[in-house]
């Protein structure tokens, strides 16, 4: 299973406060304010990349009051806003 | 003072800028006399940071109405403007100027004032009655900072003043002339394409402080609503961000340390939007929210 990474080729800097996460993309100078899901996943991506089934798993372990069904719809809305400002990148395959 | 400023010119010291200036239109020279006159006027030295000149446009167009343009070191960034209008003119081309000049501030468009240590930062877009509660804040016995400009120290975050005289659009004018007997006021220049505009004079004890930093405590986003109760909603923290780097001149000047900058300050302050119709009251709590405020 292809595995998520954070962009090799991007350099950002974020905050994150209760409201959200405010990133900001060196090499394009654009700001982008992210949700806290979006923060989350991109602070577990600092620690390294991980496929869509471990992130699902982890999410749901943190959730209790999401379904499986619920917690991919939410992980692929983070995932397609996290890609299209180019902040995450599918990485290499992972078991 | 009208003869040292058309020929070798007059040097302002404003917090920690000094400007040349000369001029030979009058009402720029009484501008000076009445709303700078608490600020050191001196000579002209040898090195200053900016030289701006007021002056008259070229023949055809003075043939044409009489003008006055801007020009900042030789250049001429604006269209001539009608010669009543020369005093604003100067103002609003400083304040041009120092947006995109003075790049060791990350520099926001709002008003700042201080009080016992605690700054408050009031951006806004024109008409959101930032001035308004700046000059009123003023007549209260808050330090002025800048009615126009946050700037905030790309290295420590600190707050510089850059106190000069506030400017007033329209009803605010008559406004703040009835706010406090101790207001001065300039000249009123009407059709200008800010509507009718006046400059208020800034305290003596705002200018004798103009070089004394302060720490951002409060960052209140103000919407002025004729009638309206005063109602003081918090801000995350993000959207406060968001906000602030809208109103940010030189953002994408500053890169990567403008964004540091103002994600510290968002750090250092309570964050809340403001909706007022009532001065007095809206004063009251920002007030007490930057005296009590979250972060002590």
């Amino acid at each position: 299973m292809p595995s998520l990474a954070l962009s090799s080729r991007l350099r950002f800097l974020k905050r994150t406060w209760d409201d959200g996460c405010v990133v900001y993309v060196v090499d394009s100078g654009e700001t982008h304010l992210l949700s806290s899901a979006c923060a989350l996943l991109l602070e577990r991506l600092e620690s390294g990349s991980a496929s869509l089934r471990v992130l699902s798993d982890e999410f749901l372990s943190l959730s209790d009051d999401l379904t499986q069904e619920e917690l991919s719809g939410l992980l692929e809305d983070i995932i397609r806003s996290l890609r299209k400002i180019g902040l995450i990148e599918t990485g290499e395959n992972q078991p | 003072m009208a003869r040292r400023l058309a020929r070798r010119g007059v040097d302002l010291s404003v917090g920690s800028f000094t400007i040349r200036l000369r001029s030979n239109i009058p009402c720029v020279a009484r501008g000076l006399e009445l709303l700078y006159a608490d600020y050191a006027l001196g000579p002209a030295q040898e090195l200053v940071d900016f030289e701006i000149r007021i002056h008259p446009p070229g023949v055809l167009r003075r043939w044409l109405r009489p003008q006055v343009t801007f020009s900042f070191e030789g250049h001429a960034p604006f269209k001539p403007l009608p010669r009543a209008q020369a005093f604003a003119l100067f103002e609003w081309g400083l304040n041009w100027v120092i947006a995109n000049n003075a790049h060791q501030y990350a520099i926001v468009h709002a008003a700042t004032v201080e009080k016992s240590g605690r700054a408050v930062i009031l951006p806004g877009m024109p008409g959101s009655g930032k001035s308004t509660l700046c000059a009123a804040m003023v007549c209260r016995g808050w330090r002025l900072l800048s009615d126009e400009m946050a700037l905030i120290s790309l290295q420590d975050g600190m707050l510089w003043p850059f106190p000069r005289p506030i400017g007033l659009k329209n009803a605010s004018i008559d406004i703040l002339r009835n706010y406090a007997e101790t207001v001065v006021i300039g000249e009123t220049v009407a059709d200008t394409a800010k509507g009718t505009v006046a400059h208020m004079r800034p305290p003596r004890t705002s200018i004798d402080a103009a070089r004394t930093p302060a720490c951002a405590r409060l960052l209140a986003f103000p919407t002025y609503k004729s009638g309206a109760p005063v109602e003081a909603l918090p801000l995350g923290k993000a959207q406060a961000l968001m906000r602030l780097v809208q109103n940010c001149f030189n953002y994408s000047v500053l890169g990567a340390a403008g964004f540091a900058a103002l994600a510290d300050t968002v750090d250092r302050c309570e964050c809340l939007s403001i909706e007022y119709g009532n001065m007095a009251r809206a004063i009251e709590i920002l007030e007490r929210r930057a005296m009590n405020g979250e972060h002590g």
